[in-house]
């Protein structure tokens, strides 16, 4: 259960505890930039993808996961611990606090495709809504703004977009 | 590595500190050799779909201007259709701009919402709507008229129906049920149920929910031509009632509601107690938590082998040990009524009394030390009174708490008058808080008139309390 960063994160942390508690099956996932994870199976079937392996029984050497860094993982790891250990409303206020956190886009997005890529459907689903609570009410240059999209198309496309869904634009 | 652990300790910098420097100047988030980072345009199709289809009807066409990555995404993204004002805030235009949307879209759906629609002469299109390819699969649906003439019939199309095996959530509402549908429906993902004003047999409605298997939480409200209700359900886990407002001298009267098996029932809750119904029997519900508003307007209530009339208990064989939240609409307010609800939950902790002050009022009642209620002694921790006037009757029935809730940790008052300085100091000697059998417990005195608990979480499983958040008709929160 090493970590190659110099700090235990707080995922190890309750993952051990679970882990020990119900002295249960203990599953070791490999971030692609090398952070280990040791994960309590009823935890680490949260995921999808992992869940099937350990159905497969093929997660005895560790998982790899080649699309996830470890910071990410982290933070996957804690909306994952914290869901399967809490109470709905407590759940409900911790979510509002970890999206808050999530201000960075990148980490947003990070989160999105590790979500993704695992098939943790619930994280996924929360992240999209945290997503989807930043474009709205945006205008679409706000939006291009704050996510750095370009805008692509000619004028006249875009004039075209605009006449033909008129009554989605102001 | 050094990457890995920036990330790892940003999480601990504090929130503003983030924003802060992460916020866009001006043109968008450029890395370090100014390219733009345009992250989201990076997510798969389906996930950017998922994240559209999250977005009030309005936002997510417009996403089709973004950029040419985004452009046909809409079309293709489950779409969430809502009727509302944010489409238009005129009625005419808000059909005109539905038709449009659903022959422009694709399928699927993730959500149809039509909050009041006026039917007029519109049967047909709105039939039409609910026929359209563009709403396949549908999972969330509101359906609701608004209505103009009381004495005209307003049908629920039978075509709503088609989504009975995708639907999840639905509300109905103000409408006329095709009673003859209701045996042949089976719906087997829906969790939430909404049927608000809507005039159906008792018959009708209990073969639809017959045909709900996995239903977690049903609202009952104001429905025309059901006298009894009867729960069977081994999912349902909260129900919220209320009768009808607008009954004719020949119509059905909201009479029963029976909890005859359902072993997964955590809250029951009497949404307009004034009103009725007459009798609530819980036959068997081993989880019920949460429970309220009662009043003596429902002439008997049954929980087990428990019977109260009038809020009188007239027999307090069963208790209920699962029972941690008791809502009650008390006239007088009368304590020893109170307290034996109390003995039937002796695991209570949390305890709403709305207060109707009664002239005569007497409440005299003593703690019996040498049998205690362990209620009291053990469990109960916090107590909220509304209406109170610190008057002798209500001061009275306050003071037993104050001196007997041993593990009591708070108790507010919802105050009629305003609260000034020499009113509060003669409360607090009056209740005599400084000889509380808590020493933890505090205090808080709130002004404002409020006669009920609003209850509109019937479907919030994920609240503990839903009463703990009830905002009040008159801006009180207590």
């Amino acid at each position: 259960m090493s970590s190659s960063s110099d700090e235990k994160k707080p995922a190890d942390d309750a993952a051990d505890a679970a882990a020990a508690a119900e002295d249960e099956q203990v599953v070791m996932l490999r971030s692609c930039d090398g952070e280990e994870f040791a994960v309590g199976a009823s935890v680490a079937k949260m995921s999808g993808m992992v869940s099937n392996m350990i159905d497969d029984d093929c997660v005895d050497g560790g998982v790899q996961l080649p699309m996830v860094k470890g910071h990410v993982l982290a933070r996957v790891l804690e909306y994952l611990n914290k869901k399967h250990g809490s109470a709905a409303e407590e759940f409900t206020n911790f979510k509002a606090e970890f999206f808050a956190t999530l201000a960075d886009r990148e980490a947003l997005f990070d989160v999105i495709l590790a979500a993704n890529f695992l098939h943790t459907q619930d994280l996924l689903d929360d992240a999209c809504q945290c997503a989807a609570d930043r474009i709205r009410g945006k205008k679409v240059q706000e939006i291009r703004d704050y996510f750095g999209i370009v805008n692509d198309f000619t004028p006249e496309e875009e004039e075209e977009i605009r006449k033909e869904n008129a009554w989605a634009f102001d | 590595m050094e990457a890995a652990a920036a990330g790892a300790t940003a999480a601990k910098k504090s929130k503003s500190e983030r924003i802060e420097a992460q916020e866009p100047q001006g043109s968008g988030n450029r890395d370090v050799e100014g390219r733009s980072l345009d992250l989201i345009s990076r997510l798969p199709d389906e996930v950017l779909g998922t994240v559209i289809s999250l977005l009030p009807t309005r936002d997510g066409a417009r996403t089709q201007a973004i950029s040419r990555r985004w452009r046909p995404l809409w079309r293709s993204a489950p779409l969430n259709l809502e009727a509302d004002h944010d489409l238009s805030t005129q009625d005419r235009k808000r059909v005109l701009f539905v038709s449009k949307i659903l022959a422009a879209h694709r399928g699927p759906a993730r959500r149809f919402a039509l909050p009041g629609i006026r039917l007029r002469d519109r049967y047909a299109k709105i039939d039409g709507w609910l026929r359209s390819r563009a709403l396949t699969g549908l999972r969330e649906m509101e359906f609701r008229y608004e209505i103009e003439d009381r004495l005209s019939p307003y049908p629920l199309p039978p075509s709503v129906f088609r989504f009975a095996p995708t639907l999840c959530v639905a509300v109905i509402g103000y409408c006329h049920f095709p009673n003859g549908m209701a045996p042949s429906l089976n719906f087997p993902c829906l969790k939430q149920l909404t049927l608000s004003v809507v005039t159906m047999s008792e018959d009708a409605l209990h073969s639809l929910l017959s045909g709900c298997r996995v239903l977690e939480s049903l609202l009952l409200s104001r429905n025309v031509g059901i006298a009894r209700i009867r729960i069977r359900s081994q999912t349902l886990r909260s129900i919220g009632f209320s009768p009808a407002w607008d009954i004719q001298a020949s119509a059905v009267m909201f009479q029963e509601l029976v909890i005859e098996d359902a072993p997964n029932l955590q809250r029951l809750l009497p949404l307009d107690p004034e009103l009725g119904p007459a009798n609530i029997r819980v036959l068997q519900a081993p989880k019920l938590e949460i429970l309220g508003t009662l009043s003596e307007r429902i002439s008997k209530i049954e929980l087990g082998a428990s019977v109260f009339q009038e809020m009188v208990a007239v027999s307090l064989t069963t208790s209920m040990h699962t029972v941690k939240v008791l809502v009650l609409d008390s006239a007088g307010p009368n304590l020893a009524i109170v307290v034996d609800f109390l003995k039937c939950f002796p695991c209570l902790e949390k305890l709403y009394i709305i207060s109707r002050l009664k002239k005569n009022m007497k409440n005299v009642l003593r703690y019996n030390r040498l049998d205690p209620m362990e209620c009291l002694e053990l469990h109960l921790k916090k107590v909220v009174l509304k209406n109170y006037e610190g008057k002798r009757a209500d001061v009275d029935f306050a003071r037993f708490f104050v001196l007997n809730a041993k593990k009591l940790k708070e108790m507010k008052f919802g105050v009629v008058n305003n609260c000034n300085d020499k009113w509060l100091a003669s409360q607090r000697r009056r209740l005599q808080l400084d000889n509380r059998a808590s020493p933890d417990a505090r205090f808080e005195f709130k002004s404002g008139v409020c006669n009920f608990f609003i209850n509109n979480h019937t479907h919030d499983l994920w609240m503990a309390d839903p009463f703990d958040s009830s905002l009040c008709r008159c801006c009180m929160r207590i």
